[in-house]
């Protein structure tokens, strides 16, 4: 095929002419690919019928508006706070738990309370300026 | 049909993608415009009818509009569209429980002459678009009766004029490996040819013991009678 195309090398195509003077199968299979190549190559170009384009646009709402918000960056960050609070009390929750401490539900509600207004950004402690807070609350817990 | 401005050249497919990953309806309507006929072509020599091709031309659009802020320019947005329609061919040969019934080769002249006529790129001499459409009807049966691989790298290669880099990217075949494969579905491809035309001349052989003159039975029953 590269070579009915002309893409091969000047010493390639030296090669397979030379061996198209002796074998007579490979000269029929050569311009049996050459027939074919051209027919393939004459089919004409299919177009659909019918404006698809509808049966397209039925398919494809846009997305709720609950979606959107949820895309939102304040959203994220909100969610993001979020899920640091419900693993941090629960880390509380596994800690005291197994020295025989139970942590009521006011105290949980004011841990998750606390770490939703911890700054995220605060990477060397978590809790950052809340922390003396966070600790006295779980000390009024136990 | 639809107003060149629809497709809007103007703005990067790329660009196009990421209007549509924020929900502009506008944006996937242009890229539908640029791109339905190559994607259209490979899904119906893929699928091989009008009715689910379109259906699967919608499926394609529909999941580009869905995807659209997953693709990452790792390749091109073609290569990317192309796999995407290469898929949804594929799951709809699968979904199709027995193997799609043969069209008769007349019928499939018909079709090949209304693809001639509809064809917008100029005019078609009546007579060749016939003689045309003949060869064109043969060469489709035959695709038809290759693999569902085979029938997608012929198609993409020879139909859809995409380099081997290319169908490397869209089928996962190693572009060294693609050449033989390429090769070995082309002599499928002449088998099937020869096969039909074999067929094609014991059925009028047939018709011509049955009828001697040619008619057609009701013709000939009514001549008897």
């Amino acid at each position: 095929m590269d070579y009915s195309l002309g893409r091969l090398k000047p010493s390639e195509t030296k090669s397979i002419e030379g061996h198209l003077k002796r074998c007579e199968d490979c000269r029929l299979v050569l311009e049996e690919e050459r027939v074919l190549c051209r027919q393939l190559g004459e089919l004409p170009m299919v177009s659909p019928a019918n404006d698809v384009w509808a049966l397209i646009r039925s398919s494809i709402r846009p997305r709720s508006s609950v979606f959107n918000l949820l895309r939102t960056r304040v959203a994220k960050l909100v969610a993001v706070t979020a899920v640091t609070a419900i693993v941090a009390v629960t880390l509380v929750n596994v800690r005291f738990g197994e020295q025989g401490t139970v942590v009521d539900k006011e105290t949980v509600q004011a841990v998750t309370a606390i770490m939703m207004q911890t700054d995220r950004n605060t990477t060397d402690d978590p809790l950052g300026s809340n922390r003396d807070a966070f600790v006295g609350v779980i000390d009024e817990g136990i | 049909m639809e107003d060149s401005q629809d497709y809007n050249f103007a703005v990067s497919n790329e660009e196009l993608l990421i209007r549509c990953a924020e929900q502009d309806q506008e944006a996937l309507h242009t890229f539908f415009r640029r791109h339905e006929r190559p994607v259209y072509n490979l899904l119906y020599r893929m699928l091989g009818n009008h009715e689910d091709s379109e259906e699967a031309l919608a499926d394609v659009f529909v999941k580009v509009w869905r995807s659209a802020g997953k693709f990452r320019g790792a390749s091109k947005v073609t290569t990317w569209l192309y796999h995407v329609a290469a898929n949804t061919a594929r799951d709809r040969l699968r979904s199709r429980k027995a193997k799609a019934a043969e069209v008769a080769i007349e019928d499939m002249v018909m079709a090949e002459v209304d693809i001639a006529r509809a064809n917008p790129d100029g005019y078609v001499d009546p007579e060749k678009a016939c003689l045309d459409s003949e060869q064109s009807a043969f060469l489709t049966a035959a695709i038809n009766r290759l693999s569902e691989e085979d029938r997608l790298l012929i198609t993409l290669y020879h139909l859809q004029e995409v380099g081997y880099e290319e169908i490397s990217k869209i089928t996962g075949i190693s572009p060294s490996h693609l050449k033989v494969k390429l090769f070995r579905a082309r002599r499928r491809l002449r088998d099937h040819c020869l096969m039909l035309e074999k067929e094609e001349t014991d059925n009028e052989m047939q018709r011509d013991t049955t009828e001697p003159n040619g008619l057609q039975p009701r013709a000939a029953e009514a001549i008897g009678d």
